[in-house]
């Protein structure tokens, strides 16, 4: 997994490339964690180049969930595709960790 | 003439590596064969991701743990086979029958609940080590 990570004035984007499992899962955490702690808690996870998910890389999303909705924030996900759109059904997850069309919507609404 | 495989065979230690290289094979797996509806797809390397990682993360052994792993697939369904060479008490529980799915903020403890779900057949059994069957159905194409 690569990931790659911008800020802008209202939001960060956080961008893991590949498959999203055991193996990254602890650098998304770490990048999150990063992000939180140089106060930038809105963050959109840009989910357009991650082509799997798994129940680690979702652990990773929603440590990163509770970290940002502490710091007053929130992680919102975009641009997922219908195969990690189905792996968030499944197991539920679409109920907390939301997705967005694309980046720029995750958070046009506040 | 060469038919495409239906079959691949990788052997490794028990370390996460390994998961990639199976998902990796897998991938090679569908696409040589073709015609399977991306939602098998997806729920079959779900599982194969949850079990392999489970296998890797939760050996408590002093020495490297060899594991193998068979990926297969049928006119009729996707199968894997995993067999590890770690102590019959090692992991100590494997609770399958009671693996259910944690409270939506959980970090963890997924992994056994989702393989179930995304699967027709999960089993494990200590022979030797321990083996894990794996197998999805697969959807008619319509």
């Amino acid at each position: 997994m690569n990931l790659s990570v911008t800020t802008h004035a209202h939001h960060a984007v956080v961008s893991p490339e590949g498959r999203l499992t055991a193996s990254g899962a602890p650098r998304i955490k770490q990048a999150i964690k990063k992000l939180i702690d140089e106060g930038h808690a809105r963050i959109v996870v840009d989910l357009a180049q991650t082509e799997f998910i798994d129940s680690s890389g979702l652990g990773a999303l929603i440590g990163g969930l509770k970290a940002a909705r502490l710091a007053e924030g929130d992680l919102r996900l975009a641009a997922a595709s219908d195969s990690v759109k189905s792996v968030l059904k499944l197991t539920s997850l679409d109920r907390v960790l939301r997705d967005y069309p694309t980046v720029d919507s995750a958070f046009s609404d506040d | 003439m060469t038919e495409n495989p239906t079959k691949i065979a990788l052997k490794g230690t028990a370390e996460l590596e390994f998961v990639d290289e199976v998902l990796t094979a897998l991938e090679g797996l569908f696409a040589s064969v073709g015609d399977i509806a991306e939602e098998d797809r997806t729920f079959f390397s779900l599982a194969v991701s949850e079990i392999a990682t489970n296998i890797c993360t939760h050996h408590n052994m002093d020495r490297p743990v060899a594991v193998s792993a068979e990926l297969t697939v049928t006119a009729t369904a996707l199968r894997a086979q995993f067999h590890d060479d770690a102590d019959p008490a090692d992991p100590a529980v494997i609770d399958l029958e009671g693996a259910t799915l944690p409270e939506d903020l959980a970090e963890s403890g997924r992994g056994l609940a989702i393989a179930k779900m995304a699967l027709d057949h999960l089993s494990h059994e200590v022979a030797d080590g321990h083996v894990w069957t794996l197998m999805k159905k697969r959807r008619q194409p319509r």
